[in-house]
């Protein structure tokens, strides 16, 4: 008997535990496991996830409030022959599962609520634009809204963007302006010096002179940033923060050590959770003119998409995953499934007038796709969401599945149609963000490779 | 030997023993058994046997091998009783599975504190999921007439979601190995 290929196996564990083998799919998985030491020990694996999953949420359901019951059976013998009670270490995730939804739960309801601003003027600090997508603010502790809108003015507080194509700009007093896209997370206040938090995602902020003694402050989980006037961006990462200085002057430190590095017009540095790593400023990335990504390697940390690699002659590819796409009206969440693809430093391709973008998909059954570029201007500064939407049924498929499909980059449609200042993709800009998604259920959407260049260069 | 007699309550050591062996009994079970239900049953019937075994158990022998090869007879009992060994897993084959995963044992501890911190990596939309399908009555079934989907869609979506924390809970491992 031949080995059988972990993917499949994994594809046959799944329709068992879930319940959808069928007898034919039970014989082939025994003959497998006595055959092949490696499937075996793959099984055990993965059963220990499922075992481990399943007595997580059991218990997490049996501390909610409602399980009266199975509390009452709070005996030793009981305690024994249920254990989960017993185990008083459970991680936090199991709290959060609970907590979790009774929070989502309010904030559902909270969100389908008319807002009306109930701050003083004197207490609200920015004003919101470009407002794209969902886009959720909230004091910290109680008060939280979604819904925004453009003009919006607020207090100090927290920004979340949800979603690779969400966009936000706030907008301060002094007119330092701060823009989030994709998911990203900021907590933001002025007291007389503007401090940032960046918990996850990016930004780039467009900062107005500083007093000296005031720096603008923008922290992560590894660096903190001091601004006194300049254009940046910054991409913040579980474990590390990565600073691109357009103009002016930034101090980065890295928090793990206290060690700081001057960042200067285009240049760019990061900050890791790592003390033995050098920090130093460097020149800028300057993509080409032409990219292109293929899975024969792993892509970057930063891109989004279950890796496959190659498997003899086929090529490798990333499967789509559940991805925000926003909120209904109700607030219920949108999710699709899709891919997204990022350099690590930002940057993907310079655009030209003629760029031509190439995508090489399939797909398990007839859907329409969203292809997204997110761009950026020549001086750093966002330059507009473009989607465009193809039906996979349009496209010929080659014997292996697969299709192929190009386009100029001109012809993509701007996401935001009544934003003049994005009506088309920025000439001599970036592309920084590739994010390719199915509207509807996970239709086994696959990306294979994916190519932006100019024709004639 | 331990030397409470069969009609004396088991040392705290014990019952320590057998309070932190839950989980991991649970694992194993389930790699025999496969099914939930099953599993709860098996759980609950071994707990049964350990208690009643309490004045055998040698202190100076490993706990958890102990445990395991209990909850392997009941785990092969009960497949007997539900005669479902000859449609998927025959005797030898749930022998197999059971001595090397006893001879694992050790390694499921680390792979459950890793899966903690890899379920907090997950995008919202994926956790949603998972807590989907393994809330209490969750089903793939379920989960499908409630999207508008069918329920292969929903496993595949799931089969995604459990590759991506099996890769983190190997990588989170062999990090920790070499620290």
């Amino acid at each position: 008997m031949t080995k059988l290929p972990i993917v499949e196996l994994d594809k046959l564990l799944n329709r068992i535990v879930d319940g959808i083998a069928d007898e034919v799919d039970e014989k082939r998985l025994a003959e497998f496991l006595r055959s092949d030491a490696s499937a075996r020990r793959y099984y055990r694996d993965f059963m220990a996830l499922h075992a481990d999953l399943q007595w997580d949420y059991a218990v997490a359901a049996s501390q909610k409030p409602d399980s009266a019951e199975r509390e009452d059976d709070a005996t030793a013998v009981s305690v024994l022959l249920h254990g989960g009670s017993a185990n008083g270490n459970r991680p936090p995730i199991l709290a959060y599962a609970w907590i979790g939804t009774t929070v989502v739960v309010l904030a559902l309801v909270m969100g389908s609520l008319f807002f009306t601003n109930h701050d003083h003027p004197e207490n609200t600090i920015v004003e919101l634009d470009n407002i794209s997508g969902s886009i959720t603010w909230s004091n910290g502790v109680q008060d939280r809204r979604s819904g925004l809108t453009d003009g919006m003015k607020l207090p100090a507080g927290t920004i979340t963007t949800e979603g690779e194509s969400a966009t936000v700009q706030v907008r301060f007093a002094d007119g330092t302006m701060v823009f989030l896209s994709g998911k990203s997370e900021l907590v933001y206040s002025d007291d007389g010096q503007k401090r940032l938090e960046l918990r996850h995602g990016s930004l780039t902020a467009g900062v107005r002179p500083q007093p000296v003694d005031s720096p603008m402050l923008i922290r992560t989980s590894t660096a903190e940033v001091e601004v006194l006037g300049t254009i940046l961006s910054v991409l913040a990462e579980e474990d590390e923060t990565k600073v691109n200085v357009e103009s002016g002057k930034v101090l980065l430190k890295r928090l793990a050590d206290g060690r700081c590095v001057t960042v200067s017009r285009n240049h760019s540095a990061s900050a890791s959770l790592s003390t033995s790593d050098e920090m130093t400023s460097r020149e800028s990335y300057e993509p080409s003119d032409r990219w292109r990504r293929t899975y024969d390697t792993p892509p970057t940390s930063n891109s989004k998409g279950q890796y496959c690699p190659p498997n003899g002659s086929a090529p490798g590819y990333v499967e789509a995953v559940p991805c925000w796409a926003g909120r209904e009206a109700d607030g219920t969440p949108i999710i699709h499934h899709g891919v997204t693809a990022r350099e690590l430093d930002g940057r993907i391709v310079k655009l030209r007038s003629d760029s031509v973008f190439t995508i090489r998909y399939r797909v398990d059954k007839p859907v329409y796709l969203r292809v997204m570029l997110s761009t950026q201007k020549p001086d750093g500064w966002f330059g507009g969401n473009f989607e465009m939407k193809l039906s996979s049924e349009d496209m010929p498929v080659d014997a292996d599945g697969w299709s192929t499909f190009s386009i100029p980059v001109s012809e993509f449609p701007p996401l935001e149609s009544n934003r003049i200042e994005y009506s088309e993709p920025p000439a001599d800009g970036y592309v920084s963000l590739i994010f390719v998604a199915t509207t509807s259920n996970d239709s086994g959407l696959d990306v294979s490779e994916l190519f932006i260049a100019s024709p004639t260069r | 030997m331990n030397n409470a007699s069969p009609l004396e309550p088991p040392s705290a050591e014990y019952i320590a023993n057998v309070t932190r062996s839950q989980r991991s009994l649970y694992a194993f079970i389930m790699t025999l058994v496969r099914q939930p239900a099953d599993a709860d049953d098996v759980l609950q019937e071994t707990n049964i046997i350990l208690w009643q075994k309490a004045a055998e158990y040698d202190p100076e022998r490993d706990f958890m091998p102990w445990a395991l090869r209990i909850a392997q007879f009941q785990a092969m009992a009960h497949l007997k009783r539900q005669q479902r060994i000859p449609k998927t897993f025959d005797d030898e084959l749930v022998k197999l599975i059971a001595e090397e995963a006893i001879a694992d044992a050790a390694e499921l501890d680390p792979r459950r504190r890793a899966l903690a911190g890899c379920l907090q990596k997950l995008s919202e939309p994926q956790r949603e999921l998972i807590a989907g399908r393994y809330e209490p009555k969750g089903s793939v079934n379920e989960m499908a007439r409630r999207r508008g989907s069918t329920p292969k869609a929903v496993s595949e979506s799931l089969r995604r979601i459990r590759r991506v924390l099996l890769t983190c809970i190997e990588r989170t491992i062999a990090r920790e190995a070499h620290v």
